[in-house]
């Protein structure tokens, strides 16, 4: 019988969206796999496990970053944000409004998170052009939507935030 | 794909250090079986499966951009978009630097990649070596045997080494303040405009009235580590700037033949020759432009 | 289906889609994110080389490690194969494995560490075999490598069959077209040219990885949700390799992470299950990135030959048309797309004499699958930049060129079929205007140099298809609708509720759809061949006209007049004569009383519900030509036509391209939600450019190199024209058989936009690129050839 390697388990807290888990996690766990498979939270999504893609983002400590090149362990102490807590109590941030009405979301898997890299990236510059929204999403892929009405949502955004 | 022969990415035991010195005694300890987790996009891509602890660095307190007499001091847990937006990256020459990370990976993994981590992986490739070595920079070591300096030109050992020994860890990079009129320019070619270089190169020159008096001509990818083209270095010391615009073709082509490309997915070596001269031509005329215009 | 209709209220506005919430909230579930309780994890243990004989396989130390359930080999499962055309693909190796990745164990754990932990421990020796990768090396006849030596055996499953060359043993199937003679045609011509074209196997990339999760009932019967486009296909799939009836087994396709034909076969679905069945547990899989790249279909690469004779006046006398499809290992959709791609040659222009060959030959690679386009951009490519190359030869403006030679309606086309709805006249036009066609662009000296290009296409849609829609009233007036169409993000659950919303006069919200359950959803063929809008659409259409009767027939008892007096809209039933006599649809409905409120039903009839088929036919073709023997009939269900243009800027000294602008104009029939039409076309423009300028699959020894995205370049927002310079155009010609006059959209996005940019490239520099993808390095070694 083979025997399995010897892996030490650490005890940490996460706070995710204003909550505090705690959670038993391998060194080896990365933060994307505990958000989904212990706390439920799916609607992070794996893409490519290389930070590629960025359909993992979250937000840590407010900067838009891929989880899964983020170890669980290494996560403690941190204030993680998923797409499960951006809108306010049932009202949806305006980013997701315009999504909505401006059609840019089709198959939905990047669409969490494009939100999150957009609304970090809106909260630093709140009057992008074109080309800013483009730099600040290139680390989000999308196949479906070629992210034309993406760009043109993230824009409405801005102006919707601009209002309030 | 999933390889037979491949093992997998099973660390023992995480630790979380506090101080550079339990840093450095964990590494001593642990050898080639443990790996530095700073901003983790590199350790968490390869994942190597020889590593069985992790020594997590990333709350210790290397993370700032100072300047003082001697010049800028970057803690080597800086992410790259703090680099990028620095406001002590702004003037020229440094401003190569800020330039260099802009360059780099996606605005996401750059929120916690760290240039300590991009110099440490050292690949041929890396982003960050031409403009530091242009600059002249050393990296600053803290080991078992205490502090020692190294020049960020003489880090790189081979293709994923460092001269790092056993329990040393990097904590800072210093950029001597430049001697006046410096004005340096970096460029990459990548196959889209995210992606590891084909080519990178920084071209620095020094000019004191109107004579070139040190060049820098540093070339990424083309080689097994950064490399400076000091042959084609020796073209432009000594030389006037008028002369500069009329050189450019002959001083590229030579920075070309020094280059010792290999042929990968990502490019031939002869594009990369190709690039080599074509990137060390542009990245120069905008070194001469730039004095131009002040 | 001819529908009559006054104003639309429903179809043809940009209503906003009915998944957005759940999918910009993150609660829309997705076949990765599924679960059950007790569930285990199952890994595939695929071969690392690219054609070997399996000498034995050691399960016993995975078996025994902790944690593991179940190890499974070809021993576990019935000694059956699947594919398209020949059933020639086990689910598990057995024998013998032909391409790097092909599964051959898979192991289910409680844990997905112990699961790729278990995977090392299996020990499976072989014996390596000589493998050939080229599809011109495995076309040869004396191909020293035959990958499937038993081919002859095999089952064939197609009508025609598989057309195998016993000269050629890898060549899996042969499709002709043969029209006019091309001989006469070459000798009338006045200039011939011949073109070479290459195009590499192309990965479709959908962000969401396949995943699939099994559970086996009480009854022995099968739950598998699965990321799949066709349900039924994979039910069949499943029934044939498991030995399982059709009957037992249910396939639940939640939302797909996008699905761009990547997800049309079986993958890990039959794998779940026979784990499951093993261990009595639920048992899902996912797979990583690396695996989607190896292990799941892509699109083969092809090398071309096309001949093309023309005359001074700039009508296109002949054109031959030889190309060699790589099927991979297996013959999966490739073997269909090796017969459809050739429809490209048949739909855009009338070309009097036309005689093509297509070949699926067997190379030692990943097995080749549908990919947006079935075959038709690659053949596509090729004749895009021939028509260039003609028209500059004989000195004509290209646009002019193609519009003399285009088919139009009523014109025959390439099959002899009268061609109907075929809008490339109006979309080639409004791109000549996006690019101001007339207009030279400077900028022709110096390092950087601009150019314009243009390309023109068509998208066919299979016949013969077939979809059933069943539609059911409830007792609020709420239309339900059933079908099995997936949302893999195109919007055909939103289109298809407009489409029952607008029959009935009914708001949107006011429509419930009942997607892919096929406990309770009925047939469909699959989302594929951009077929959705047009055949569930016209299912969705009869079935709701066959309830109206229903509902007519039980308000008549109640409104004592004949049903044919009665119509039906939004919720009331109102006699045509005077339509002030209505009752509304919850009068139809009498409570339960006496025994307490049980809710309402119909007095007779039972359930309002209808269920309807909408099947598409295809006509007899001679076999000797492919020629339709009765040009009335029809080839395929329809023809959407494209013109793509594009304005590019070219890097001289380094070969890189920027495209600055981009066009896309589609005749999609009409557009049943405007702003869901664009959203393709803005995609299929995107996707056409990655696939264009960046996008191959690299292999050594058969062995895939770039298996992930940092060397499976794809291209990201900051790579791409500014919104306003990405130009999305529906252009509408109703086509009389569509829903409301609709057609499809999905893969005629992207059939020609990398011939555009080859136009454009040629156009700034003057060099042709033949070969996929317009690399910077591929051109800095055609603008700087050496002699």
């Amino acid at each position: 019988m083979i025997e399995k390697k010897e892996q030490k388990r650490i005890g940490i807290t996460l706070n995710v969206n204003g909550r505090d888990y705690a959670v038993e996690v391998k060194p080896h766990w990365t933060l994307l796999q505990v958000l989904r498979d212990q706390l439920g939270l799916t609607g992070t999504k794996y893409g490519c496990g290389t930070g590629e893609c960025g359909a993992c983002t979250v937000l840590i400590d407010g900067k838009p970053m891929t989880s899964c090149l983020v170890l669980a362990a290494s996560a403690e102490g941190r204030k993680i944000t998923t797409i499960e807590g951006i809108s306010n109590g049932g009202k949806l941030h305006p980013l997701q409004e315009a999504f909505i009405e401006e059609g840019a979301i089709q198959c939905g898997y990047c669409t969490p998170g494009m939100i999150l890299t957009a609304k970090a990236f809106l909260e630093r510059n709140p009057n992008p052009t074109e080309e800013e929204v483009r730099r600040a999403i290139d680390g989000n892929l999308c196949r479906c939507t070629g992210y034309v009405k993406i760009v043109k949502a993230i824009l409405s955004a801005s102006r919707k935030m601009k209002g309030k | 794909m999933q390889n037979d022969s491949m093992p997998l990415f099973r660390p023992k035991e995480y630790f979380r250090v506090a101080t550079v010195s339990e840093a450095v005694g964990l590494l001593e300890k642990y050898g080639d079986a443990a790996a530095v987790l700073a901003g983790g996009t590199d350790l968490l891509v390869t994942k190597p499966p020889h590593v069985d602890y992790i020594v997590d660095i990333s709350r210790l307190p290397l993370n700032y951009v100072e300047r003082d007499g001697k010049g800028i001091r970057i803690g080597a847990l800086t992410s790259l978009n703090d680099i990028a937006e620095s406001p002590r990256l702004r003037d020229e020459p440094y401003d190569v630097i800020a330039r260099a990370s802009l360059e780099m990976g996606t605005p996401l993994t750059k929120n916690f990649a760290t240039i300590g981590g991009n110099l440490c992986n050292a690949a041929p490739s890396a982003d960050m070596a031409p403009p530091l070595i242009a600059l002249d920079a050393e990296a600053r070591i803290t080991g078992p045997a205490g502090e020692r300096k190294v020049l960020v030109e003489e880090f790189f050992a081979g293709p994923k080494k460092t001269v790092l020994r056993r329990g040393e860890l990097l904590t800072e990079i210093l950029v001597p303040e430049a001697p006046a009129k410096t004005k340096a320019a970096f460029l990459k070619k990548g196959r889209t405009s995210e992606d590891i270089a084909q080519v990178n190169v920084a071209v620095r020159l020094t000019v004191t009235d109107g004579i070139c008096r040190a060049a820098r001509i540093v070339l990424g990818a083309v080689a097994p580590t950064p490399i400076r083209a000091k042959g084609a270095e020796a073209m432009l010391e000594g030389r006037g700037l008028g002369e500069m615009p009329g050189m450019v073709e002959t001083v590229s082509e030579k920075a070309a033949e020094e280059t010792k490309p290999i042929t990968d997915i990502r490019a031939s070596a002869e594009y990369r020759r190709a690039l080599a001269k074509v990137l060390t031509k542009r990245a120069l005329m905008s070194v001469v432009e730039k004095f131009g215009r002040s | 289906m001819a529908h009559e209709h006054g104003e639309l209220t429903v179809v043809g506005k940009p209503l906003p889609r009915r998944d957005a919430l759940e999918k910009v909230t993150g609660k829309a579930q997705y076949p990765t994110d599924l679960e059950l309780p007790g569930m285990l994890y199952a890994k595939i243990l695929r071969s690392p080389y690219a054609h070997a004989k399996i000498l034995s396989i050691d399960t016993s130390k995975a078996e025994a490690y902790p944690g593991v359930e179940a190890v499974i080999t070809f021993k576990d499962i019935p000694d059956r194969r699947y594919g398209y055309g020949l059933n020639d693909q086990p689910m598990l190796a057995r024998g013998k494995v032909r391409y790097v990745g092909e599964p051959v164990a898979a192991v289910a754990a409680r844990d997905l560490d112990t699961a790729e932990e278990a995977l090392e421990l299996i020990d499976v020796k072989y014996e390596e075999l000589p493998a050939v990768y080229d599809v011109e090396e495995a076309f040869k006849p004396d191909c020293p490598v035959v990958i499937h030596e038993d081919y002859a055996n095999y089952e064939l499953t197609f009508f025609p069959p598989a057309k195998m060359d016993v000269k050629r043993p890898n060549v899996a199937n042969h499709f002709i077209i043969r029209r006019g003679d091309v001989e006469e045609g070459f000798k009338e011509a006045d200039y011939v040219l011949e073109g070479k074209f290459r195009t590499p196997r192309q990965q479709h990339v959908p962000m969401e990885p396949h995943a699939a999760m099994a559970r086996i009932e009480n009854d022995g019967s099968v739950t598998v949700w699965a990321s799949s486009q066709q349900p039924y296909l994979l039910i069949n799939q499943i029934s044939t390799l498991l030995d399982i009836p059709p009957s037992k087994i249910r396939v639940i396709v939640p939302y797909l992470g996008g699905g761009f034909g990547n997800k049309t076969q079986l993958k890990a679905e039959g794998i779940c299950i026979a784990l499951a069945q093993k261990t009595g547990k639920p048992v899902k899989c996912v797979f990583t990135r690396e695996e989607v790249n190896c292990g799941t279909t892509s699109r083969g690469g092809t090398v071309s030959r096309i001949k093309m004779g023309v005359k001074k006046d700039g009508k296109v006398v002949a054109m031959e048309c030889e190309i060699l499809y790589s099927s991979g290992a297996y013959s999966g959709d490739a073997f269909v797309y090796s017969t459809r791609g050739p429809f490209q040659a048949a739909g855009t222009y009338k070309i009097p004499n036309l005689k093509l060959d297509s070949y699926l030959v067997y190379v030692n690679e990943p097995v080749s699958g549908a990919f947006r386009g079935f075959g038709n951009p690659e053949l596509n490519w090729g004749i895009e930049i021939m028509m260039n190359r003609a028209a500059d030869m004989i000195g004509m403006d290209r646009a002019k060129f193609r519009k003399i030679n285009l088919l139009r309606e009523g014109d025959e086309g390439g099959f002899g079929e009268i061609m109907h709805s075929l809008g490339t006249e109006e979309c080639l036009e409004k791109t000549l205007r996006e690019l101001s066609w007339e207009e030279e662009l400077r900028k022709k000296e110096g390092i950087w140099r601009k150019g314009k290009g243009i390309a023109v296409g068509n998208k066919y849609s299979i016949a013969p298809s077939a979809s059933y829609a069943t539609v059911k009233v409830h007792v609020d007036g709420t239309i339900e609708v059933r079908i099995s169409a997936i949302e893999i993000g195109q919007g055909s659950t939103t289109i298809l509720a407009q489409i029952a919303a607008e029959y009935f006069g009914l708001p949107l919200e006011k429509i419930k759809m009942v997607v892919a359950d096929t406990a309770v959803t009925p047939f469909d063929f699959g989302t594929v061949s951009s077929r959705v809008t047009y055949h569930v659409g016209n299912a969705i259409l009869k079935a709701c006209e066959g309830l109206k009767r229903q509902i007519c027939e039980l308000a008549a008892r109640k409104m004592d007049v004949k049903p044919e007096d009665l119509d039906v809209k939004g919720r009331k039933i109102f006699s045509k004569h005077d339509p002030s006599k209505k009752i509304g649809i919850e009068d139809l409905f009498s409570p339960t009383l006496g025994m307490g409120h049980i809710g309402k039903y119909a007095e007779v009839g039972g359930e309002l519900i209808q269920s309807a088929t909408f099947f598409s036919k295809m006509g007899k073709m001679d076999p000797a030509t492919n020629q339709l023997l009765n040009k009335h009939e029809k080839s395929c269900s329809f023809w959407i036509e494209i013109a793509n243009g594009a304005i590019v800027d070219v890097d001289t000294e380094t070969g890189e391209v920027k495209v600055r602008k981009f066009v896309n104009a589609c005749d999609v029939g009409r557009a049943i939600n405007p702003m869901l039409v664009e959203g393709q076309l803005d995609g299929g423009s995107v996707m056409g450019i990655g696939l264009g300028l960046w996008e191959e699959m690299i292999f050594k020894d058969g062995r895939i190199m770039n298996s992930n995205f940092i060397d499976y370049k794809l291209p990201r927002a900051s790579d791409l024209p500014a919104v306003k310079d990405t130009v999305s155009i529906i252009v509408e010609t109703p086509h009389r058989e569509g829903p409301y006059g609709a057609k499809g959209v999905g893969e005629a996005t992207m059939i020609c936009a990398p011939a555009a940019i080859a136009d454009a490239i040629h156009d700034a520099t003057g060099v042709w690129i033949t070969e996929l993808p317009m690399t910077s390095e591929k051109l800095y070694y055609l603008l700087h050839k050496k002699a």
